[in-house]
């Protein structure tokens, strides 16, 4: 692997690490950029790996986490519940990175930059997630969205009804939904 | 759904989602610099704050690929000499003897320079020629008022903070109001989105604000209209979006994606897209879709169907009874065409090639070619007559703009040499701008003519580290 290439997956494991200092979200709320560093930095990488996955665009994506601190820091009195600032940052980078979707009108195709094969990857299972990359690409937003936030955020459908604010068992269903369109899509990729 | 493939899954996402180290110091250097948290009411008219900056404003007549032509006029100011001359002394069609291609060499007339305007800015960015309606870290243009008297600027102040000036006809400023997004309703009264998502309609000269309610980005029209597409959740089934009457008042929720009004405000390009278009490998998806027009009202009009756009270009033609829009078959043997739709016949006449466009009268589109063909169609600025169906090239270039009612620029980034057509009650002027071959276009961002088509805002700079000066051109 490239070692400029930064695996958002380690990080995904620093984000749900311990509560949210009250403190912090206080500090920032009053102007304390050292604070909301410290707050965001947990979240970046990871953030930044969704915002990937729904614009289809490195740098689209940097522009949309940028928008989101951007609209973060300057709303951070409407957070009230100080535990709930993960979920309140990753809506708006989802919202964000949406909003970039929406303005370009289309998507990007992403790239896949698969690991090296471990000692049990198979070339067979490789070839399967480059179809599933591309099937994953030609995903309407809303349901890379949903995956995004399923199966790279692997939020618990509580967290991602109360991101997007739905019921749970509405969010069930799209995603159960979703899912069934990418592997639609993908049987399509292997028939190509 | 089988684990193994939602194991597939996660393992494909998280491949995909892995960013370069480079990409992760940027929101870093965005935290270092964030503004002071006093600029709470903050708007923004860029999408990025450090980086590329991208004007978020659509101005209200955008000239096709006018940002090249408008670094001719902005070079001029900095490189070379503006000049014009009458070409007839009566009123005669705009592209009756159109020279073109840099072949005038006109002599300078004291009538064709443009005179100076009143401002109550003082300095420019640049040694500039024309008059400076303001100068910048950051400029975009933000409109012309329906009867053309007043204009909008914004203007980034420091990192994240963003200020609309409205400007009278002879350059003078009227209000200033932080706002990032911004829409003429009237003469008198405009819409603004704020950087807390929220739309607001407000009055010149007052300081009250009426909260509309939360809005993602307006479409705004010539003749005072505007459409507001709501705030995505990333859940909603569709896009929609609302109408907003004179008064303040909003229309019920509609599906779609404005687009771009007609120029009368009576009637609304709506895009609903379906789906991604199925694409070859290797090819970019288009997203497929119908395109509606609908009365302001909401009444649906007549649509098309099965169009494929990547990058949605819709503009009405001035009389709004013609559609022009790009339809993507993503084929290997068929590029890029245009569609217009005859709006009281649902006809539609396809262009085989494609390019920017502009509809330089109601009768007659422009658009810029780039041979895809390897040169068997010449590139070039083609003329489409509607009436006729007859396509003819109307000049070399790669640059087209039109006010649609006569006036048309048309120029080439390689020669650096611009030609700008202005029929007036009695005269047809032609001013040729020479370009200093160091101005690239990517010094230019906003343009935008007055509605009668007299007179054109530019906006140039460095838009990165500025300065950029909005600058005022009438012949």
């Amino acid at each position: 692997m490239d070692a400029a290439i930064i695996d958002a997956v380690v990080d995904r494991g620093r984000e749900g690490d311990g509560r949210v200092p009250a403190d912090l979200v206080d500090r920032a709320i009053r102007g304390d950029r050292g604070a909301f560093d410290r707050l965001v930095e947990p979240h970046l990488v990871v953030a930044l790996g969704a915002a990937r996955l729904i614009t289809g665009d490195e740098e689209d994506a940097a522009d949309a986490v940028q928008d989101g601190l951007l609209a973060g820091w300057q709303s951070l009195e409407c957070l009230r519940d100080p535990q709930l600032f993960p979920t309140w940052f990753r809506r708006i980078v989802i919202r964000s990175a949406t909003r970039f979707v929406r303005r370009r009108g289309h998507l990007v195709q992403l790239d896949l930059d698969l690991a090296e094969p471990g000692p049990t990857d198979s070339l067979e299972r490789e070839f399967d997630r480059r179809q599933l990359a591309r099937a994953f690409a030609r995903l309407d937003p809303k349901d890379r969205v949903l995956l995004t936030l399923h199966h790279y955020w692997r939020l618990p459908v509580a967290e991602s009804a109360q991101l997007l604010g739905l019921p749970e068992g509405t969010v069930r269903s799209r995603v159960h939904h979703a899912l069934r369109r990418l592997r639609a899509g993908y049987d399509a990729e292997v028939r190509r | 759904m089988s684990d193994h493939f939602e194991d597939a899954l996660e393992q494909t996402l998280a491949d995909l989602a892995k960013v370069d180290r480079a990409t992760v110091l940027d929101p870093r250097d965005v935290i270092a610099g964030l503004p002071d948290r006093r600029w709470t009411r903050v708007f923004r008219l860029r999408r990025s704050i450090s980086g590329l900056l991208v004007p978020r404003w659509r101005p209200e007549f955008t000239v096709v690929g006018a940002a090249v032509l408008i670094a001719a006029v902005v070079a001029v100011s900095i490189f070379g000499h503006l000049q014009g001359r009458p070409v007839v002394s009566n009123s005669e069609p705009a592209t009756a003897s159109l020279p073109v291609g840099g072949s005038a060499t006109p002599s300078a007339t004291p009538r064709a320079t443009p005179k100076p305007s009143p401002t109550i800015r003082t300095g420019s960015a640049f040694d500039e020629m024309l008059p400076v309606i303001l100068t910048g870290r950051s400029v975009a243009f933000g409109g012309w008022s329906p009867d053309g008297s007043r204009y909008a600027v914004g203007e980034a102040i420091g990192d994240a903070s963003y200020v609309a000036h409205l400007f009278d006809r002879s350059g003078r400023e009227v209000d200033s109001f932080e706002a990032e997004d911004f829409a003429w309703l009237s003469t008198d009264s405009f819409v603004v989105i704020r950087n807390d998502g929220y739309a607001y309609m407000g009055r010149v000269g007052s300081t009250d604000f009426t909260k509309l309610g939360r809005f993602d980005w307006l479409v705004a029209g010539r003749a005072g209209s505007v459409a507001l597409t709501d705030w995505p959740d990333g859940a909603t089934p569709s896009q929609t979006y609302v109408v907003v009457s004179a008064d303040g008042s909003l229309s019920k929720p509609r599906n779609g994606e404005p687009e771009a009004w007609s120029r009368d405000g009576s009637m609304l390009a709506v895009w609903h897209p379906t789906a991604l278009a199925p694409a070859p490998s290797g090819v970019q998806p288009a997203t497929l879709g119908w395109l509606e027009v609908v009365r302001s009202t909401g009444v649906s009009v007549v649509s098309v169907s099965q169009i494929k756009m990547a990058e949605p270009q819709v503009a009405f033609s001035p009389d709004g009874a013609r559609l022009a829009f790009t339809d993507d078959p993503q084929s290997a043997d068929s590029s890029v065409r245009i569609g217009v739709l005859e709006i009281p016949s649902g006809r539609v006449s396809l262009i085989p090639q494609s390019g920017p466009f502009a509809w330089a009268t109601s009768d007659e589109l422009l658009f810029a070619y780039t041979s895809v063909d390897y040169g068997v169609t010449p590139a070039g600025i083609y003329s489409w007559w509607a009436d006729t169906g007859q396509l003819a090239m109307y000049g070399p270039g790669d640059t087209v703009g039109a006010s649609g009612q006569g006036a048309v620029v048309i120029g080439s980034d390689t020669t650096h040499i611009f030609t700008f057509t202005q029929p007036t009650a009695n005269k047809l002027w032609v001013v040729t701008f020479s370009v200093g071959a160091s101005m690239g276009p990517d010094a230019i961002h906003d343009s935008a003519w007055s509605p009668d088509g007299s007179a054109l805002i530019l906006v140039a700079g460095d838009w990165n580290n500025g300065p950029m000066d909005a600058l005022l051109f009438q012949p």
